[in-house]
């Protein structure tokens, strides 16, 4: 249903980083450092995000209203109160998804085509 | 010690880091540069923690790449966010160009099309002959009267042009059988038919301060130019010669009417005065030029780019009050535009007559009467405008310059009219005028009050139909 919503196919798809910063903050409210490490542990290490990368992202995801700051703050004997806190909107919500599902899609192409997810016939082929 | 170096490594690390960050716009470091100092210290004790001093070089060989890309990054961002403050705008801007390429298209079209008819309407070459009359006959009664008839030459012109003239000089020059050919396929014409076309091919005008009539005759050739004008002149002298006898004044022939110059061919073709076209041309283009101009880029103003696209909200809400505003601007700035242009053409038409030969003042009075009513009737059509706006006070004012400026100028324009008037002071009121009247063609000043509010009712009544 998302795939029909002109909003949504405007912002599709997202890069990686904007991807996984919306999958970091999928099952909460997280501050910068946590997202970065969030993302670090996800990927394997593969993506490192620095601090411009990371800042300027949420900066933009600010923009677009697919984050916001959140007003939840854990026991301040836990945290630095320094520390600002984001959250997924509805609208990032969706947009995360539908990229989800964009992604599947590919995968479920590319497993069709039998590029992954068995044996795979093409030059320097996958053995999932 | 290691954490004696750690601490000391971090605060140096992330004192170098927070000089680094100036690199990044004022307004993203406002914003984000404590949190993203605070993520460098995170990141730079994990680096630490995990391969101390390698880890901590590996560490700043990310960052710094990282750094440079996305402080690039965020300076092109804002140039962009710029340039779409400068959208929010573009109703502001857009409009001049299109008043630019809409005014250069209509002026060029106007000066092409005089161009081309200078150039194909038919040569008319003009040949005259001067004469003096006599009005009072030496040794009559009327000689010895000091009575003055202030008609005379008047009279003398519908004299020239009667038929009783006419016809005597159309069987002189047997013109019903030479025009007969020309314009009859050979077939004679009626005498009454060629008094018609030559008195249409007559023009008598008294030269100033002086007895002296110049009677000019036109034709397409120089030569039958100079025979009309003179054949019209010796009808004119037998008519008189006759009347004198019938009057029973013997008084010599030559002594009523004296041939100053007769009439000799033309080189050079009178008419069409191809400067005369291609000026009236430019003036053509200019004000029509400047109407189709000011009404494009008041359809721009009122149809803005991107109004399609407000959400349906916004398009009940925000638009009729937003369109009507530019309609409004739309509207008079359009008006005004059409009000100023009897300016330009006047200024123009002083121009022409003050650098031509036709500098005669007689010819003022109709062109200034014409110019009044076309002042008139774009101060009229500028309320028509406004009342239909509903506008008040400010706009009214704002019309009421405009006849005023228009007169002045019109009067101080004539010499003749107000000679009390010092050169000086009449371009100083001349200058008034055009200034007065370029600030109400602004099609885009802002200050078109709207002193009362907008109808809800009709509106509210609109947005539900």
């Amino acid at each position: 249903m998302s795939r029909n919503n002109p909003d949504l196919e405007d912002l599709l798809p997202l890069t990686p980083a904007v991807f996984h910063i919306l999958l970091a903050l999928a099952d909460g409210d997280r501050h910068g450092y946590a997202i970065m490490q969030e993302v670090t542990q996800s990927t394997g290490g593969q993506i490192k995000m620095g601090p411009g990368t990371l800042y300027g992202t949420i900066k933009r995801l600010l923009e677009a209203k697919l984050v916001e700051e959140s007003d939840e703050r854990p026991d301040p004997a836990l945290d630095d109160e320094r520390r600002r806190y984001y959250q997924l909107t509805g609208l990032g919500r969706s947009v995360v998804k539908a990229e989800a599902e964009r992604l599947a899609a590919l995968v479920k192409l590319a497993k069709g085509k039998r590029v992954i997810g068995g044996t795979a016939n093409f030059a320097g082929g996958l053995n999932a | 010690m290691p954490e004696r170096t750690t601490s000391k490594g971090v605060e140096r690390s992330c004192a170098l880091y927070l000089r680094l960050l100036t690199l990044y716009p004022k307004s993203h470091r406002k914003e984000y540069g404590n949190a993203m100092l605070q993520l460098f210290r995170d990141q730079y004790l994990d680096a630490w923690a995990a391969s101390r001093t390698r880890g901590v070089i590996a560490f700043w060989l990310h960052v710094l790449p990282d750094l440079l890309k996305t402080s690039i990054l965020e300076h092109l961002s804002n140039l962009n966010r710029r340039k779409s403050m400068l959208k929010l705008l573009r109703p502001q801007f857009t409009p001049l160009p299109v008043f630019f390429k809409v005014f250069a298209a209509v002026f060029l079209l106007a000066v092409l099309t005089s161009v081309v008819i200078a150039f194909l309407i038919p040569e008319s070459f003009r040949s005259t002959a001067q004469i003096i009359v006599e009005e009072k006959q030496p040794g009559s009664q009327q000689a010895q009267s000091d009575f003055i008839d202030p008609y005379f030459l008047q009279t003398e012109f519908e004299v020239i042009e009667s038929r009783v003239v006419l016809s005597k000089a159309v069987a002189a020059l047997k013109l019903c059988d030479v025009w007969g050919k020309k314009f009859n396929n050979g077939a004679p014409l009626s005498s009454d038919w060629a008094e018609t076309i030559l008195r249409r091919n007559l023009e008598l005008r008294p030269m100033r301060n002086t007895r002296v009539i110049e009677i000019s005759a036109f034709s397409d050739s120089p030569d039958e130019a100079a025979k009309l004008a003179n054949g019209v002149v010796e009808a004119y002298r037998i008519y008189k010669a006759e009347e004198a006898r019938a009057n029973k004044d013997a008084l010599p022939m030559k002594s009523m009417v004296s041939i100053i110059q007769p009439a000799i061919p033309e080189t050079h073709p009178a008419r069409p005065n191809k400067a005369l076209i291609v000026n009236l041309g430019v003036v053509a283009g200019i004000l029509f030029g400047l109407i189709a101009g000011g009404m494009a880029a008041g359809f721009v103003n009122a149809n803005p780019a991107g109004a399609t696209r407000e959400s349906p909200l916004d398009s009940q809400r925000i638009l009729p009050e937003k369109r009507r505003t530019n309609l409004a601007v739309w509207i008079v700035g359009s008006l005004w535009v059409s009000l100023a242009a009897p300016f330009t053409v006047l200024i123009l038409l002083q121009l022409y007559v003050s650098l031509s030969e036709m500098s005669d003042s007689e010819r003022w009075p109709k062109d200034a009467v014409l110019m009044v009513l076309l002042g008139f009737a774009g101060a009229f059509m500028s309320l028509a405008g406004i009342s239909l706006l509903r506008e008040k006070l400010w706009a009214r004012i704002y019309v009421g310059i405009a006849p005023l400026a228009l007169s002045l100028l019109l009067l101080s324009s004539n010499p003749l009219y107000f000679p009390f008037l010092p050169g000086p002071f009449r371009w100083g009121i001349i200058a008034f005028g055009v200034l007065t009247a370029a600030l109400m063609a602004n099609p885009f000043m802002p200050c078109i009050p709207t002193t009362n509010p907008p109808p809800k009712r009709g509106l509210r009544r609109c947005w539900r139909n």
